[in-house]
């Protein structure tokens, strides 16, 4: 899901707990920004911290003056091939590559591909918004490069490399003969750890008090569960797993109307919370609050987004 | 016949809040504020009451529909436009900044449209509304900040380096982020705390500052900078979906409602929470939401003085109409009525002053006019602030402008009003003020 899906989260389990509410009217914000940032604070820890530190074998750094598809498709190619024969992991890095301020060559790389194949395209320069720009100074071009045995992949086979930084991969030989394809396998894991969440909410519960435990721990651990929806999923039991497992599949973590209806209705508990707070007896009910201000013009808003034209 | 003579009014303030969106820097408020000194005496005498509360009407619509040619075309925005200036400014340099101006507006009049009809039944939910959340404001304010700062992306390049050196480089425009948030922060709590060190007109003491942040950088940068925009199209067209521009228009409505109701968080800022929930993507729809959220905005916030059972007073419009008269008890939908006859009007002038801004920018060039920008906002600033506002204002810009050399979003310059006056709403302020030997 997104930061702001997850924040929202954390925020909305802080305004559950009486005690916060009562803190934040009393002029004390901390258990609500608590919430907040611990409900980010896995993907903070993996994309600002861990991502940097991960050790890579291979870089792959495209030439921004001649994008080069059948490079990157020989580079991965050649990982596998190294991870394969030296019975090792190889972490690869590809980097995303900028032609010029603001634009970046876009490479689509698809891995593994039909025939047991690497499969990257080159499809040309778009903007930091992803839009493609207006001038091509490349044709459209694509290699292919043969696999030296068969693989998998814990995520979806084929990926777009285009703005601010690329994807990186471990590749992991397995005992039967094939490698094992990690995308991104610096990403959900440690960090997204349910007993993690439980040493975190420990160690907040004795520094600030059982509900700053309570609502940090909560907070991170609903990260990490709300993450398990989509498709990569996490490694929700480490340290005593060592993998991620695989994701439940029933939302993309960009999906609009995952992350708004989410956002929304978090954003709705939490006013009923205030109110029922502040005066209990005039506060709406949860039910048809929900039903009126939350389901219904969320179903609404995605009927009309389903009839439009792109 | 009072009520008929509010719409030519609100089409009169429309036409003089348009031109001023086009003058880098000069902002709605700060107009309101000077006029906040001269009005009693000079214009009030015989003019009905609601005449005037629709002119002011149409001057935040006529002036947020038209700030988004300096921001966008002079890389001059206020803190509301700041948001459409990186997208704007990818269009400027293909020869079609009005396109990205036509989006703003088409966005803004569309949030106006669903603010119209939001205001059928928002006199009703915004008292039960604002009750329930008034004593919760200030952490709001401070989830916000948090999340502004916590959702910096790192964009640093790192290929080939060891995964220290990785660590820093890719995360030093996070870094730069929340140096401009503190710095501008710590200027903040200056202006506020020490408000004898401006002469300004009575709640402009940041108005100095606002300019150095937001309205300077850009102006420098693009006199300095090598790299020229082409030519630019005056007509302007757009190429957005109707699901860009329904996905635009709805969140960015959102988002400006929600800057509304919030105390201290902007248009832009909205606008920006509204489109990470709503997972925009693209330009197209991004300058649509910022359009829509900034209009919204500020109409918002004026309507909230005009809601029966409500009178908050929300943003330099209504604190200038506060301090002239309490709000008529019917004024509401008349004051709705001028909001949409001034985006009516507005949308007839904006392709006049479009024109008239970019024949000048071909002609003059752009580092012409940006100089001639900068010289005005010097004026600008000595003339409402004196020799002290000009003291303040380098040193605003220079905060301002390390998001632009070292990475970092503009937006974290925010922090000039975000932070002390969310610390004062949580009531640490002083003592922070104390703390910084300023008290």
């Amino acid at each position: 899901m997104k930061g702001i899906t997850h924040f929202t989260v954390g925020v909305t389990l802080a305004s559950c707990l009486p005690q916060a509410v009562q803190a934040g009217s009393d002029g004390n914000p901390l258990l609500f920004i608590l919430g907040g940032i611990f409900g980010l604070l896995p993907d903070t820890l993996d994309f600002k911290i861990l991502r940097f530190l991960h050790r890579h074998d291979v870089e792959i750094v495209p030439d921004p003056s001649r994008p080069d598809p059948a490079l990157i498709a020989e580079a991965l190619a050649g990982s596998i091939r190294r991870a394969r024969i030296t019975g090792r992991p190889v972490r690869v890095k590809l980097h995303s590559s900028a032609p010029g301020a603001g634009l970046w060559h876009r490479f689509r790389v698809t891995l593994p591909a039909a025939g047991n194949r690497v499969a990257v395209g080159y499809e040309g320069v778009v903007n930091t918004s992803q839009e493609m720009a207006r001038h091509a100074p490349h044709p459209r071009a694509a290699a292919e490069a043969d696999l030296p045995c068969a693989v998998t992949t814990d995520y979806t086979a084929t990926t777009t490399v285009d703005i601010l930084d690329g994807p990186s991969y471990a590749m992991e030989p397995l005992g039967d003969g094939r490698v094992a394809i990690r995308f991104i396998p610096w990403h959900r894991h440690w960090t997204h750890g349910l007993p993690v969440a439980a040493v975190i909410g420990g160690a907040l519960g004795w520094w600030l008090g059982p509900a700053a435990g309570l609502i940090g721990g909560g907070a991170y651990a609903l990260h990490a569960l709300a993450d398990q929806c989509g498709h990569m999923g996490s490694n929700l039991f480490f340290p005593f797993t060592r993998r991620r497992s695989p994701g439940l599949q029933w939302v993309r973590s960009g999906s609009t109307l995952a992350n708004l209806g989410v956002v929304w209705i978090a954003c709705l508990v939490i006013y009923w919370n205030l109110a029922r707070a502040g005066q209990a007896d005039r506060a709406p009910g949860l039910p048809g609050l929900l039903v009126l201000f939350g389901f219904l013009p969320l179903a609404a808003a995605a009927w009309c987004r389903r009839r439009l034209p792109r | 016949m009072i009520f008929a003579g509010a719409l030519p009014a609100a089409a009169l303030g429309a036409i003089a809040g348009g031109i001023a969106g086009c003058i880098p820097a000069l902002h709605i408020f700060n107009l309101l504020a000077v006029a906040a000194v001269l009005a009693p005496a000079a214009v009030l005498p015989g003019i009905p009451s609601l005449w005037l509360d629709a002119a002011v009407a149409g001057m935040i619509a006529g002036w947020s529909l038209t700030n988004s040619l300096p921001a966008i075309l002079l890389a001059s925005p206020d803190e509301s436009a700041m948001f459409a200036t990186p997208p704007g400014h990818r269009y400027l340099m293909e020869g079609r900044g009005c396109d990205a101006v036509l989006l703003t507006a088409i966005g803004g009049a569309g949030g106006m449209g669903v603010l119209a009809l939001a205001s059928v039944f928002a006199p009703r939910l915004l008292p039960p509304i604002h009750s329930v959340l008034s004593p919760h404001y200030h952490w709001i304010l401070w989830c916000v900040i948090a999340f502004l700062l916590l959702s910096e992306w790192p964009q640093g390049r790192t290929a080939a380096q060891p995964p220290a050196e990785r660590l820093l480089s890719g995360n030093r425009n996070v870094l730069m982020g929340l140096l401009t948030f503190l710095l501008s922060g710590l200027l903040g709590f200056i202006l506020l705390y020490r408000p004898n060190l401006v002469h300004a007109p009575p709640g402009q003491t940041l108005m100095p500052a606002f300019a150095g942040l937001f309205a300077l950088p850009g102006l420098l940068m693009t006199l300095v900078s090598r790299v020229r925009p082409p030519p630019q199209t005056a007509e302007a067209r757009h190429e957005a979906s109707p699901r860009d521009l329904l996905h635009g228009i709805v969140s960015g409505t959102f988002g400006g409602m929600f800057a509304a109701l919030i105390p201290v968080v902007s248009g832009g800022v909205g606008g920006l929470l509204a489109g990470h929930a709503a997972t925009l993507r693209g330009d197209r729809a991004f300058l649509v939401s910022q359009g829509a959220s900034k209009t919204v905005y500020y109409a918002g916030a004026l309507l909230l003085w005009f809601s029966p059972d409500l009178n908050v007073a929300r943003g330099g419009a209504a604190a200038f109409l506060r301090g002239l008269h309490n709000p008529p008890a019917d004024a509401f939908p008349a004051i709705v009525a001028a909001l949409l006859v001034a985006t009516a009007t507005t949308l007839w002038l904006l392709p006049w002053l479009g024109r008239a801004l970019v024949h000048a920018m071909n002609r003059a060039g752009q580092a012409a006019l940006s100089g001639m920008a900068l010289a005005l906002v010097v004026l600008i600033v000595a003339s409402a602030c004196g020799l002290a506002g000009l003291l303040i204002l380098p040193v605003a810009t220079a905060i301002g402008m390390i998001p632009l050399l070292f990475g970092g979003r503009r937006m974290n310059a925010l922090g000039v009003i975000l932070l002390p006056l969310a610390c004062n709403m949580s009531g640490i302020g002083p003592a922070i003020a104390g703390m910084l030997g300023i008290a």
